[in-house]
Order: structure tokens, then C-alpha cells, then sequence
């Protein structure tokens, strides 16, 4: 009886593993990785509009007096910074393929940023205690070649990014080191 | 050297946007605090003089001689609380109860809510900074909590206060800027919103002075911001 009971309790488990592992092979093999900024960067703006709304929502249930030109105001400004983050958010993208990382920058007139997997030498994930606490960060790119890095900012669950760059690496027979 | 003094200037130029992000923000919130718990007439000031050019005061000055509702429950601040009352159901000035037959009472800077008809206080529950019943003051160092419960009344006046909205079907008769337009409502829809004034309940009739921001009596709408008088049967716009 113990031995069903534990095997019916074993059988989910698995079922969750072999689903996770599952996804994480479905992850590594693509083809293409296309990552821009992580919207957890603007979570102080998206903070600021839920203070202005909820301090809108108790004068409502408190039936005091709501200004009209208060409330446009708030409204106007929520608007505002959500088009902003989104269009700061358009500025930067990353893009992992099988031969390159591509960090491409501009709204009307980009800059794009190729680095040869060749001239990799290794990359190192950063985070501070706020990026910790939501799970994103940079990511640095170092190369052989040149005494440079390629900083990948503010991009959601880096360590993966990081993961896939290695398996890419790997694949392509590149260079690495750590 | 050059690198770094571009690296400090962009950290300059983002700390600037922060700054200025989060100024608008405070401004925001405190006008927003300011204008709904401390001083709603700076902001209806500020926004009729935006919008209104005749309007001295903001809004439409409304004046009503109406039957009032059958009840009416208000949950706001009231710079002056006046009642007479006829026969006492409980009173409660702070922890002493009181059982007066006739009494008339004052309350300075009332807080709290009022739910009465025609003829009765069916609930006042609040604090007031001072009391006066028959004239003598009841002081405290602290805001006088005070209730009222099921109290006959001959007078009730709310002096300076602010009302979201108000409608029922009634009949009487309202003036719209000091007469320039009177109209006679019978069994039709009054209501009003933002209403800035004082309300006075006396023989049986609700008279209410002050400023609105909508009106609608009967069949005409009437709306500050537009300054016009709309006649929803004969469509006619005259402008007030």
C-alpha cells in the first residue's frame, strides 16, 4: 500500500521534472535568442502610477472632493510614463545566434553591435540586491582580442541568457573559458 | 579620462530624469492630497479659472427651494452643524449621555456622518472641535466624538460643506445664478454633483445654496464647464 501511495506521489514530481526539462532543451535549441530590457527595470514607475491610483481610488470610497485637474493630471502623467518605458524599453536589443551576440541600440537610426563568438573570451553575470529580489541583471561580455567588454543591461533571468550563450558557444566549437 | 567623464555625465543626466520624475510625481500626489482632504477649494478655484471666465465663484451658483428626500445619508466634513432639536431619542456628547426634550446644538468642524429624513436624525456619527448644546460650550482637549440616534428635529443646517452628488425625484422650485434662470420641477429628477454650499432643512423644505458643477432638474442639464442651458425636449440651447 505504502509503495502505490509513494509511487503515485513520485509519478507528478516526474511529471513536473521531465516537463521543466523539456522546456529547458526547448530553450537551448533555438535557433535565435531575442531579448530587449526586462519591464522589472521600470517596477519604481509602474509603483509611482499604482500610488497615484490608489490614492484616486480611497478619495473616491472616502467620497471626499477629487479634483478634475488633479485626476487629468494623474492620468496624463500614468499615460506618459508607460509610452516612455516602453520606448526606452525599444531602444536596446540582444540577440544571441549561432554565430554571434548582436546588441542592436537606437529608435529610428540604430547602431548594431556584432561579437563573434570567436572573440569571446568569458561572461560574467552582475546583479544588485533590487535586480536579485526580481530575478534580472547584466550581463558582461568579455573578449580576447580587444581589452573591452560588452555590457548586456537589465535583461530578465541573465543566468539563462548566460546558459544559452555558453550552449551556442559550445555548438559552434568557440573559445571559452568559464 | 574622456570615458569616464561621459560615464559621469550620463549618470548625471539619469539622476536629473529621476529627480524630475519623482518631483512631478510628488506634485501630483500633493495636489491631488491637498485638493480632496485639506482644501477642496483651491482646486475647483485653480480649474474654473481654466475653464469658467463669468462664473465669479466656480460653478453653477444653485439655489433651491425643493421637498426633500425621503432620506439622505452624508459622510463628509462640515465646517458648521446646526440643529434644533424636538424630541432627544439618545445623545452622546463625548462619554456623557444626555436626555434633553428641546435643545439646540452647534457643532464646529464636524467629521463624520449624517443620515436623516424630514423629519428625524436617524444617525449623526462623528467628532466636532466644538460643541454647543443651548448655547453653553462643550470643549476638549482632543475632537468631541458625538452621536445622535433617532432624534425628532425642526431645524437642521450644514453650513460649508461638500456633497459628491445628490438626485431623487422631487418638486419645487430652483434658481440658477443668482435668478437669472428659474425653473419649476414637479415630480421630476433634481440632481446635482459636486455640490459646494450649504444645505438647510426647515418646514418640511431642503434649501440648498451654494456652487455645483452638473445639474440635471427635469429636463434640462446644466453644466458649468460649458456654460450652456440644454432643453433635452426642444433641444433649444440658450446660453446662461
Amino acid at each position: 500500500m505504502k509503495n502505490k501511495k509513494e509511487e503515485e506521489e513520485k509519478e507528478p514530481k516526474d511529471e513536473i521534472l521531465s516537463r521543466k526539462e523539456e522546456e529547458l532543451s526547448k530553450f537551448f535549441n533555438q535557433e535565435k535568442l531575442k531579448i530587449s530590457n526586462t519591464r522589472k527595470l521600470y517596477i519604481p514607475f509602474y509603483f509611482m502610477i499604482l500610488i497615484l491610483f490608489g490614492t484616486i481610488a480611497y478619495i473616491k470610497i472616502s467620497e471626499k472632493p477629487l479634483n478634475d485637474l488633479a485626476l487629468q493630471l494623474a492620468v496624463i502623467f500614468s499615460i506618459l510614463l508607460i509610452i516612455a518605458t516602453e520606448i526606452h524599453r525599444i531602444g536596446n536589443s540582444y540577440e544571441i545566434n549561432n554565430r554571434s551576440v548582436v546588441h542592436k541600440k537606437g529608435y529610428f537610426s540604430t547602431i548594431s553591435k556584432t561579437i563573434q563568438f570567436g572573440a569571446i573570451s568569458d561572461s560574467d553575470v552582475s546583479q544588485n540586491l533590487w535586480q536579485r529580489i526580481f530575478r534580472y541583471g547584466n550581463v558582461e561580455i568579455h573578449m580576447y582580442s580587444r581589452e573591452s567588454k560588452s555590457l548586456i543591461k537589465d535583461i530578465d533571468k541573465p543566468f539563462k541568457f548566460v546558459g544559452f550563450l555558453q550552449n551556442k558557444l559550445k555548438a559552434s566549437g568557440g573559445r571559452k573559458r568559464g | 579620462m574622456e570615458s569616464t567623464q561621459l560615464i559621469h555625465r550620463q549618470k548625471k543626466s539619469k539622476h536629473h530624469i529621476w529627480m524630475t520624475l519623482i518631483l512631478i510625481f510628488a506634485g501630483i500626489l500633493g495636489f491631488l492630497v491637498y485638493t480632496s482632504f485639506y482644501n477642496p477649494d483651491l482646486g475647483f478655484s485653480l480649474t474654473g479659472n481654466v475653464i469658467q471666465e463669468n462664473f465669479d465663484e466656480t460653478g453653477i451658483k444653485i439655489s433651491t427651494h425643493v421637498e426633500p428626500p425621503e432620506e439622505m445619508t452624508i459622510k463628509t466634513e462640515i465646517e458648521k452643524l446646526e440643529i434644533k432639536i424636538q424630541e432627544t431619542g439618545s445623545l452622546t456628547i463625548g462619554k456623557e449621555n444626555f436626555e434633553l426634550k428641546k435643545a439646540s446644538l452647534i457643532l464646529d468642524n464636524f467629521n463624520g456622518k449624517i443620515s436623516f429624513n424630514k423629519d428625524e436624525i436617524i444617525e449623526l456619527d462623528g467628532k466636532a472641535s466644538k460643541v454647543f448644546v443651548d448655547g453653553i460650550p462643550i470643549s476638549n482637549k482632543d475632537k468631541l466624538e458625538i452621536n445622535i440616534q433617532n432624534s425628532k428635529y425642526s431645524f437642521l443646517k450644514l453650513n460649508n460643506f461638500y456633497l459628491d452628488s445628490l438626485s431623487y425625484i422631487t418638486s419645487g422650485r430652483i434658481k440658477l445664478n443668482n435668478e437669472k434662470a428659474i425653473i419649476n420641477i414637479d415630480n421630476e429628477e433634481f440632481k446635482i454633483k459636486k455640490f459646494r454650499g450649504t444645505l438647510e432643512i426647515n418646514s418640511q423644505e431642503l434649501r440648498l445654496n451654494g456652487y455645483a458643477d452638473e445639474s440635471n432638474l427635469g429636463t434640462i442639464d446644466v453644466r458649468s464647464n460649458q456654460k450652456t442651458v440644454v432643453n433635452k425636449n426642444s433641444e433649444e440651447t440658450k446660453t446662461s
